[in-house]
């Protein structure tokens, strides 16, 4: 009896953490399509005639808030720091883990090493190095930003996955003729799909949603990612009251997150994990 | 042959070592360096100064104050984070509790939001516009006086505290608190279900044929099973908690009044708006050797 009424307390207290999950999450996706009139009369009431559904906060979002440009910004830089850190990070694991050369340790070393660097120390530097290089003020700059700070963990997981793989499948295709870059890119990357994807999700969650280095990076407005944006919203809040506007960047600032958190759950969870017991 | 392999080697690892040596090695190195300089970061001088910035960060306030709602950051969110991780994954992992993939799915969904949305969330949650906190306070002021318990009512001055704006300097940490704990314990849940599923099963139904209630079950076959986990959990809880700056950042809408600096956020004012680049990256070096020391001392302790 007693065992019954406990495990009915356990279970609200689950369904209870499960609110207040997601009341707020709901709230900002329903809310933003209110019109900021029906937000100030009453917060809480969703959208419930279709009359009341407006979708004019995307609308002004996209075309005058500067989003749409935010949007593309944070695509553009965070598409190709991915592809340059799992080009780059596969590149390296392959030369560390398969090929037998003196001082290679050092060197995967001094790799790894990268991952306990904590961001604020190299901010100063980093500027005066990206002003030095022209590369202040450029999604390009920030995108070797971020592959630079990404090699790190996405080698340390690659390099597992690398040596793990049988060297007699090296062998053979180096017997058959193969170079050693036709090796890698052909038998090795293609055996390394799962690691590859899982390295992918975690850099994706942890480059979309980054924030100190792009502020560093990106001064004028037209050049800023998403999190920028949003960030200054907030601020312009205090003397232009659009909260339609603003829920409405929140949401398209979570969508892609959302739908690959959807999408791929498990994989998601397992580079998460991962991320957390060897970082 | 030999040369071939070294070239080999080249073509794989010199690219990403050019890559990762210019944009993260290299601001690292300088930024050890440059930790003791005085550098404004407009002029090209940097003069050497020696250990002048950390005497200047002894006798700085401001520095004292950042360490410690580092320090409040790290323990108070912290305990609360692994407590419920602990009890969330508990319960989740019996079987019989219907629904855990939905709780399991939507606990960790916050923990993949981007720091900025979060805050900005939040900023809803505490605002004395319209804020839910606000809300909820008022209705129970409102259920008091209706059930004529007004007496009740105000002695907790709820009307007052509904009026509060809690995100003023002098509240503005402890109004973290609730947003950290909203945001990362899903993360937790699942790294502890994850830790879990590595404990043999034979163990828990030994437990249960022994007669084990719930907690002892916890506290006998979780706990111990739990501890090459609870490690790098608490080592994630450590450096979560030191190197806070977007939440904040946001929230103080990027005007961080002193009494609610942390260490990262300073480094920033102080190296950006004050252009002090060389006593800015100082206290990040701080920063880092303050995190590397209790990362230290919690796998000591842990040990053993």
């Amino acid at each position: 009896m007693t065992r019954k009424l406990l495990r009915a307390l356990v279970f609200v207290s689950l369904a209870f953490w499960f609110l207040l999950v997601v009341v707020p999450v709901v709230w900002l996706v329903y809310s933003s399509f209110k019109t900021n009139e029906a937000i100030f009369a009453d917060p809480w009431r969703p959208p419930l005639s279709p009359a009341e559904v407006s979708v004019d906060n995307y609308a002004r979002a996209w075309s005058k808030s500067h989003v749409g440009g935010y949007f593309l910004n944070s695509v553009v830089t965070v598409s190709s720091a991915l592809f340059g850190t799992l080009l780059l990070s596969a590149m390296a694991a392959y030369g560390l883990a398969r090929l037998r050369v003196k001082g290679r340790r050092v060197i995967y070393y001094l790799f790894v090493a990268g991952m306990i660097v904590p961001t604020a120390l190299t901010l100063a530097p980093l500027f005066e190095l990206l002003r030095s290089l022209s590369l202040l003020n450029s999604l390009t700059g920030l995108a070797l930003v971020y592959v630079a700070f990404s090699i790190p963990f996405s080698l340390l997981m690659l390099y597992g996955f690398f040596s793990s793989l049988p060297e007699e499948v090296r062998e053979a295709a180096i017997v058959d003729g193969a170079t050693e870059w036709q090796t890698f890119w052909h038998v090795f990357l293609p055996m390394a799909r799962p690691g590859l994807v899982t390295v992918a999700i975690f850099n994706f969650l942890g480059l979309w949603n980054e924030y100190l280095l792009a502020l560093v990076t990106l001064i004028e407005p037209e050049k800023q990612t998403l999190q920028l944006g949003i960030a200054n919203m907030v601020v312009s809040m205090n003397y232009r009251s659009d909260w339609g506007t603003l829920l409405a960047t929140m949401v398209l600032a979570m969508l892609p997150v959302l739908v690959l958190y959807a999408a791929l759950h498990k994989r998601v969870v397992e580079g998460m994990i991962l991320g957390a017991v060897k970082g | 042959m030999n040369r071939q392999r070294y070239r080999d080697f080249l073509l794989f690892v010199g690219p990403p070592l050019l890559v990762y040596g210019v944009f993260c090695l290299y601001p690292t190195v300088a930024g050890i360096i440059g930790a003791f300089t005085e550098w404004d970061g407009y002029s090209q001088t940097q003069r050497f100064t020696g250990l002048a910035n950390f005497r200047k960060m002894a006798a700085d306030d401001v520095f004292w104050t950042a360490l410690q709602n580092n320090l409040f950051l790290v323990a108070v969110p912290g305990i609360m984070l692994l407590a419920l991780g602990l009890y969330f994954s508990s319960a989740l992992r019996d079987e019989r509790t219907p629904g855990r993939r939905v709780f399991q799915f939507t606990y960790l969904f916050p923990n993949i939001l981007a720091g900025v949305v979060v805050a900005t969330l939040w900023s809803f949650v505490y605002s004395p516009s319209f804020g839910v906190v606000k809300g909820t306070l008022e209705a129970l002021h409102n259920a008091l006086r209706f059930v004529r318990l007004d007496f009740v009512a105000n002695a907790l001055s709820l009307k007052e505290l509904s009026r509060q704006a809690w995100l003023e300097p002098q509240y503005f940490m402890r109004a973290l608190v609730p947003m950290l704990v909203w945001a990362g314990t899903g993360f937790f849940v699942v790294l502890f279900l994850a830790g879990m599923q590595n404990i043999p099963r034979d163990l828990y139904e030994a437990a249960r044929l022994d007669g084990a209630n719930e907690w002892q079950v916890f506290r006998h076959v979780t706990w111990p099973g739990l501890s090459p986990i609870m490690l790098a959990a608490v080592t994630f809880v450590i450096i979560g908690g030191m190197k806070t700056f977007d939440c904040i950042w946001v929230m103080t809408q990027q005007h961080v009044p002193d009494r609610n600096q942390v260490l990262a956020t300073y480094v920033y004012q102080q190296a950006f708006s004050e252009a002090r680049m060389g006593y800015g990256t100082a206290v990040a070096l701080v920063l880092l050797f303050v995190t590397l020391g209790f990362v230290l001392v919690a796998h000591r302790m842990m040990r053993r």
